[in-house]
């Protein structure tokens, strides 16, 4: 394994996150086996620049989308360009698959924005698929796990 | 500090900064006075315990990490040596920089990692450079040595 301190811009970011100067917060999460997906607002509270961040846990899966910090929409639109992988981006099929068994926190994603994508992926497959029922019944109050992805 | 968003490794460091296996520890800091203002300077060392694998790390208050160098082992010894050889070698300025960031009000040392008898010296070797006297005995009780 390769020593990541080995990397002085791997080291500034642990030392910038580690003064406040960035901020973490999950926003999403997800799995599209045998990845485990976290996604993560990542704010450089100087800059006032944000980033959706996708990273996978297989340590190998990071996509950083720019975003607005503190419009929604902006946020989700960035947000649904992080699935870069298999049918890329926009594909309703893999982001219901992805999503089916996961969570986002509507502070951050907008869930008038998510839910055609998601009704339409459950339509490609042929899945039965409530969103009102998904997000009502536990998925989107789950918050998604705080800390560090493994 | 430079902060790039646009950074892979920088993001990856982000998240680092939550793994209970990422330790950060603060070792000395101290100011450096120039052109009617003042720089901050903190020593950090970053240990990575499942790797068994250490830096020191120089940050400035202006442009981030101005320094970086592998520390063999956790000793106050090998710690101090670290810090220092940057400095004895002229890579960071000579010796006589150190000392004046060292000897400033705001100077900070952490005994835990720092070794009293080697840093002394080399704070000494650059005071007199600089033509400056060091009271080394008052000097150690300010910064946090006992």
């Amino acid at each position: 394994m390769n020593n990541p301190l080995d990397s002085q811009d791997f080291v500034a970011g642990a030392l910038a996150a580690l003064s406040g100067d960035i901020e973490v917060k999950p926003v999403a999460f997800g799995n599209y086996e045998p990845t485990a997906f976290q996604w993560y607002r990542v704010y450089d509270t100087r800059s006032d620049e944000c980033r959706v961040v996708l990273a996978g846990s297989d340590d190998a899966t990071v996509f950083c989308e720019p975003c607005s910090p503190d419009d929604k929409s902006d946020f989700t639109k960035a947000f649904l360009k992080t699935l870069k992988f298999g049918g890329g981006e926009d594909d309703p099929t893999l982001w219901f698959v992805v999503l089916d068994e996961g969570g986002v926190d509507p502070e951050w994603i907008d869930l008038q924005v998510l839910r055609p994508i998601l009704e339409k992926g459950a339509a490609e497959l042929g899945t039965n698929f409530d969103f009102d029922v998904w997000a009502v019944e536990g998925v989107i109050k789950k918050k998604p796990k705080t800390g560090r992805r493994k | 500090m430079n902060l790039d968003l646009n950074n892979d490794d920088f993001i990856l460091g982000v998240f680092a900064a939550a793994d209970p296996d990422l330790e950060v520890d603060s070792v000395a800091s101290g100011s450096f006075e120039h052109g009617g203002g003042s720089v901050g300077y903190e020593w950090r060392l970053i240990s990575h315990s499942s790797l068994d694998a250490r830096v020191l790390v120089l940050a400035n208050s202006e442009d981030g990490i101005e320094w970086k160098g592998e520390v063999s082992k956790t000793t106050p010894l090998a710690i101090t040596e670290a810090l220092v050889a940057p400095f004895r070698q002229g890579e960071m300025g000579g010796l006589s920089t150190l000392a004046c960031v060292l000897t400033n009000g705001d100077a900070a040392v952490n005994p835990k990692f720092v070794s009293k008898r080697l840093i002394v010296r080399a704070i000494s070797k650059g005071c007199a450079i600089l033509g400056e006297p060091f009271d080394a005995k008052l000097w150690a009780t300010r910064v946090g040595f006992k």
